[in-house]
């Protein structure tokens, strides 16, 4: 007896160890049902849930609001957002749609303000400046952030997420930056063959950073059309679009909901390879 | 191995035992992908419905609010935003939070999609 030691304790440690996780993690896992946070959603799902964010943030005009809830989902809220709206107008989906996702974008690129926030009389603690809010900022309940991150607990020991703000309704933030009109900052023309007759339009926010998801008016006699921001990261990265033009057509660009506008696009003509062909126009804007 | 032994060996296997549910339950529990709306916790189908209630409150539409609601389970739209009321109230959530998703209640308990029997 004295030969085996105290290994049989040991031994006894080791299997309940086994027959205790085979039973928390196979016969009896933690039950999903009630317990699931908008992070372990389906992809399909959290874009319904982006969209329907930025339905209510059209709505209510809560920033904080609609940042918190977008730092539930996973991934970085920005990209997501401009990857959703890409994809919907490659599915054609309703205008509507676009739009939302695409306002809810721009205005999560304006840094949050340092300013109080206030409502109905009460003054509430404006959310850090940071750019993906944490659950503990002006919006929700401090100790929410722990129980947001777990995924999955055993019992629902976690403090409710509960939203503290008080927002005036149907009113927009007082934050005049989100919709601050954009400044030409650079106009060029250039001939490149490969790129005949396009106009490329880079925008950048206040802070130098690409703007993503800004809608863009292009406006011709007889015509427009209106495209946005980051639909190709690949070419210009998140603040570029682009625009085909015709020769000889005059074109009218806007911005920012009509408070940037610019006439007299018009191609430039260039030649060489062997015969004339319209040539770009390169134009960057920031908002100041 | 005499019965002391066995006593502490038993002993052992329970201790194991418990310290493997604390760990595969509390430590390091499974992790779940791919969940649907109906499997979000409480508070955030709370949440959630409130986004409805907010957009309701926009777009007048309770078709569309009670298409988005049926997301968070197979009850009736109605039920499910009262259940978010009732959960709004009891957890201290704002009194204009509570307003819309009163509207939406109500505006719910009224509807009738159409096509359903008068």
């Amino acid at each position: 007896m004295n030969k085996s030691g105290h290994w049989y304790l040991l031994t006894g440690l080791m299997l309940g160890l086994g027959l205790g996780l085979l039973y928390a993690w196979w016969i009896a896992p933690v039950n999903v049902q009630d317990n699931a946070a908008p992070a372990s959603l389906r992809a399909d799902f959290q874009d319904e849930y982006r969209l329907l964010t930025a339905s209510a943030y059209a709505a209510n005009g809560n920033l904080a609001r609609a940042r918190a809830r977008l730092t539930l989902l996973s991934g970085d809220p920005l990209t997501a957002l401009a990857e959703q709206t890409r994809r919907l107008m490659a599915a054609n989906a309703p205008a509507e749609s676009v739009r939302l996702l695409a306002a809810l974008a721009q205005a999560l690129q304006v840094p949050p303000t340092a300013a109080p926030l206030t409502s109905g009389g009460a003054t509430l603690a404006a959310p850090a400046a940071q750019p993906a809010a944490t659950l503990d900022d002006a919006a929700f309940a401090p100790p929410v952030t722990q129980a947001a991150t777990q995924a999955v607990s055993a019992s629902p020991t976690f403090p409710p997420f509960i939203l503290q703000t008080a927002t005036p309704r149907l009113q927009r933030a007082p934050s005049a930056t989100p919709g601050a009109p954009f400044a030409l900052l650079e106009q060029t023309s250039f001939c490149a063959p490969e790129r005949p007759g396009l106009l490329e339009i880079i925008l950048r926010n206040a802070a130098g950073d690409p703007a993503v998801g800004v809608s863009i008016t292009i406006i011709w006699p007889g015509g427009e059309e209106t495209f946005f921001t980051g639909l190709k990261p690949d070419l210009g990265g998140n603040g570029y679009a682009d625009f085909v033009m015709t020769p000889g057509v005059d074109y009218s660009l806007q911005l920012s909901e009509n408070a940037t506008r610019l006439t007299g696009l018009l191609t430039p003509d260039c030649s060489g390879g062997g015969g004339l062909y319209p040539g770009g126009i390169h134009l960057e804007f920031q908002q100041p | 191995m005499s019965p002391q032994r066995w006593f502490f060996f038993l002993l052992s296997i329970l201790a194991g035992i418990g310290l493997g549910l604390f760990y595969g339950w509390k430590i390091n529990p499974v992790q779940f992908v791919d969940t649907a709306p109906n499997n979000l916790r409480p508070d955030f189908r709370a949440d959630y419905a409130l986004m409805i209630a907010e957009t309701y409150q926009l777009e007048q539409n309770p078709q569309s609010a009670a298409r988005r609601l049926a997301l968070l389970g197979a009850q009736p739209p109605a039920e499910i935003a009262a259940s978010a009321l009732q959960f709004a109230r009891s957890n201290g959530y704002d009194e204009q939070d509570i307003q819309l998703l009163q509207k939406l209640t109500l505006a719910l308990q009224v509807f009738a999609p159409a096509g359903s029997a008068p």
